[in-house]
């Protein structure tokens, strides 16, 4: 009689369903009369159960908002290669914009939230949501259009949703860009002294649409406003008040 | 054609891979900064319909090795198979009455980091032996070796607490 004696490796091929036909049957049939080698696949078949439940259980976790930058960082402004050894990267145009707001808790938030910009689908594309929301054209835009104004794009139609103050005298705005391609929500934030910047966007499913929906609080954006403590939304005067407050802080530099 | 779309989904990953082999969250997202920055650099290497994963954590692991090798911080490099002054750590775990999920977790740390991450890869990232062995640049029999040893001293772990 023959006997089967697999090596470790075998039995883990056959536990991770990477072994061939023939010699799982083979394994197979000496398991039947051989408990100890039950044992041992158990070992390969316990260990990757535990293995995946670690680090199921740890999660993905958040991704911090330097990553996001430099994953997106093509186009806007160009950072180095860090370098060896390892040393934290200081000045980061997105970490110190930030600062320059003055929100202590947006940075955290902002990379929690990163998550739900990472795993939309986004569509591949050379001009995305991020440039056309910060371009020369929408920036402008920011100024003159009120809750509920829309403007056409050249990449779409721009909706402006929400106006809110945030603490420290930054200004953010919850807009909505409709293309042929995609519907994307989006948060736009600028305070004196600090241009408008995208600090958050999901792509949403259901494409265009004509009707304009006040935020209803089931947003990411609501989200937001809600942890970095924003104020009331902005209508009627006021919003005009503080939109030009920005606009005029910007034109003088102050 | 932009990678920018599967970067960005990648990135939890890349950085868990990255904390895998670094053990360490600030030079983990060090390296994925910079893997980042390879990636972009090295976009048009990447062929559209194969795994941007794959490539993207050969990147991330290459640079490990780069980072690894100037500093001299972890000697990742240096096969450790056949370091056998790094098998018999079991031997001082502790008595415990139950089985956590934290014991796990600081046996999968003390494991040394080429069986990390192959650990990671295949058990929790689901790459086949052959998509591993692409990743880390090894043939299939190591990664399997690898692997093997690596599950028998997370289950040796298991048993000892």
């Amino acid at each position: 009689m023959n006997e089967f004696i697999p090596s470790d490796e075998v039995l883990m091929a056959y536990a991770d369903g990477e072994l061939d036909a023939s010699v799982a049957h083979a394994l197979e049939a000496a398991m039947m009369t051989d408990a100890a080698l039950v044992g041992r696949l158990v070992v390969f078949l316990r260990s990757r159960r535990l293995v995946r439940a670690v680090y199921a259980i740890e999660g993905l976790g958040p991704v911090d908002e330097d990553l996001a930058f430099a994953a997106r960082a093509r186009g806007r402004d160009a950072r180095p290669i860090a370098k060896a050894p390892p040393a934290r990267p200081k000045g980061e145009p997105w970490r110190a914009w930030l600062r320059g707001l003055g929100w202590a808790p947006v940075g955290a938030f902002v990379g929690a939230l990163a998550l739900l910009v990472v795993l939309q689908p986004w569509r591949p594309q050379v001009s995305g949501p991020f440039a056309t929301l910060e371009s020369g054209e929408a920036s402008a835009l920011m100024y003159q259009l009120t809750s509920g104004d829309t403007a056409e794009l050249q990449q779409g139609r721009l909706r402006v949703m929400s106006t809110v103050e945030m603490k420290g005298g930054g200004v953010c705005r919850e807009v909505n860009l409709e293309s042929p391609e995609a519907n994307t929500e989006a948060v736009t934030c600028a305070s004196p002294g600090r241009p408008w910047r995208v600090l958050l966007a999901s792509r949403v499913a259901g494409g265009p649409t004509d009707a304009f929906t006040p935020s209803s609080g089931s947003h990411p954006a609501d989200s937001f406003f809600q942890h970095n403590e924003a104020g009331a939304r902005l209508t009627g005067q006021d919003e005009q008040r503080v939109l030009t407050r920005l606009r005029e802080s910007h034109e003088t530099g102050t | 054609m932009s990678v920018e779309p599967e970067l960005l989904a990648l990135l939890p990953r890349l950085r868990r891979l990255a904390r895998t082999l670094t053990g360490s969250a600030a030079t983990a997202d060090d390296l994925v900064q910079a893997t980042c920055e390879r990636v972009w650099a090295h976009a048009e290497d990447w062929v559209p319909g194969t795994r941007f994963d794959a490539w993207a954590f050969r990147i991330l692991r290459n640079q490990w090795i780069d980072w690894a090798r100037r500093s001299r911080t972890e000697g990742y490099p240096e096969p450790v198979d056949e370091r056998t002054d790094l098998v018999g750590e079991w031997g001082e775990k502790r008595a415990m009455d139950k089985l956590i999920l934290d014991d796990v977790r600081k046996a999968i740390d003390a494991l040394p980091a080429e069986q990390r991450e192959v650990l990671l890869l295949v058990c929790v990232e689901d790459f086949s032996y052959g998509e591993a062995a692409q990743v880390l640049g090894v043939p299939i029999g190591t990664v399997m070796s690898r692997l093997a040893r690596a599950r028998k001293r997370l289950n040796s772990a298991v048993e000892a607490a």
